[in-house]
């Protein structure tokens, strides 16, 4: 019975100094932007709502008052969940990139790829042994089994880690379809692809693939 | 022994409470999704596959194309730099052949452009089960940055069946 008298005491100061640390663990499991600060593990999730949206019209309070200082109301408008500087689609001021200005960025990318394929030293054993497995998947009998789309032409050259395959089929699904289909042929020798895709004037669409093995990435500029 | 009892009960209860939701949700960072969530894609009738709780299997004697979303809900990128967990893998069932199946993963920008294709193929014993690694999310892939998704086609052999596939974040969902 003493021993149990014992108990409660100790017991009362373990709950205390669990609740200590568990309140001070809530507070510091994560932080918000702000005056806002809790623990994501309680679902407090309105309460985060709410703190949004006030955020979200002061900001909106902020840039029409920036707007009316900088040209009387006719500055543009930003969302604010897509305006974070250098993301991909965004130019170096942080503006939406138009379609032309993105089109521009992948033809660049593409010379730099094509400019770094082409400087890729030879290899005849490798390219050839490649080139015949790339022409394997596009012949007729390959194409018909799968059900496969053909495409209009093709063309691929391979060096010593890298195969750049070119394709134009009739649309855009048929290309995107293609596509699949030549790496289920190709994907466990050539297991990684920079692709690029247009639209060319009469509807077709061309795509470029520059394909390595997984443990040498396509050459050309990072993507990411 | 009423008191002990009692005291030992609480002591439990306070424990119990001690292990926030929060902590439990931070050490998993991996996603997995069932096979039966695919659809299908390009020339692949819905009628060509079978869709049941073991995943998603092709009726054909030909390949099907099938493509299958990956939700990507963390603020960082992918994890890609363990150097023993893979960050993407799938699980496969043969069918009655020798067939392979090939998996890929389409890295997209916001717009739409694609970036990377990662292809991974399995198969070559029939009826065999194969858990696979997606080629480059292994320790040595590259992550990916903010303003990427990323989705999952595979052209499944004839027979083959898709049970699961998982993704690993590199941090929690916040």
């Amino acid at each position: 019975m003493s021993t149990n008298k014992l108990l409660v005491p100790v017991l009362l100061v373990v709950i205390a100094v669990l609740a200590a640390w568990t309140l001070w663990g809530g507070r510091n499991a994560m932080s918000f932007p702000g005056n806002l600060q809790g623990s994501a593990g309680k679902g407090d999730y309105q309460t985060l709502l709410e703190a949004q949206s006030r955020q979200d019209a002061r900001l909106a309070r902020l840039e029409a008052i920036m707007g009316k200082l900088v040209d009387g109301g006719n500055a543009p408008r930003y969302d604010s969940a897509a305006s974070q500087p250098g993301a991909s689609g965004e130019n170096v001021d942080g503006d939406r990139m138009t379609p032309s200005e993105e089109q521009a960025i992948m033809q660049q990318r593409l010379r730099q790829s094509d400019a770094a394929f082409a400087a890729e030293p030879v290899s005849r054993n490798w390219s050839t042994r490649n080139e015949k497995m790339i022409a394997s998947a596009f012949s007729t009998g390959s194409l018909a089994a799968k059900g496969a789309p053909k495409p209009r032409l093709y063309d691929a050259q391979c060096r010593s880690k890298t195969c750049r395959i070119e394709m134009v089929y009739a649309n855009e699904a048929e290309a995107e379809e293609g596509q699949l289909f030549l790496l289920s042929d190709i994907g466990g020798t050539l297991g990684q692809s920079r692709p690029f895709q247009r639209t060319l004037p009469d509807g077709s669409v061309q795509l470029i693939l520059f394909s390595s093995a997984s443990s040498h990435p396509p050459p050309g500029p990072d993507r990411h | 022994m009423k008191i002990s009892f009692i005291s030992s009960a609480l002591a439990v209860a306070v424990l119990g409470l001690a292990m926030t939701p929060g902590d439990a949700a931070a050490a998993d960072f991996t996603k997995t999704y069932a096979g039966s969530g695919c659809k299908v894609f390009g020339s692949t009738a819905w009628t060509d596959l079978q869709f049941g709780a073991r995943g998603i299997t092709n009726l054909t004697n030909v390949p099907k194309n099938i493509i299958c979303p990956i939700i990507k809900d963390s603020e960082a990128s992918w994890d890609s730099s363990a150097t023993s967990a893979a960050s993407m893998h799938y699980h496969m069932q043969t069918g009655n052949n020798a067939l392979t199946t090939t998996c890929n993963v389409y890295v997209v920008d916001d717009h739409g452009n694609l970036l990377n294709t990662y292809s991974s193929t399995v198969g070559g014993s029939p009826a065999t089960e194969y858990f696979d690694t997606l080629s480059g999310f292994d320790g040595n892939a590259r992550p990916f940055g903010d303003h990427q998704q990323a989705t999952m086609l595979c052209t499944l052999a004839a027979g083959a069946r898709l049970n699961y596939y998982t993704i690993q974040e590199r941090d929690p969902t916040d």
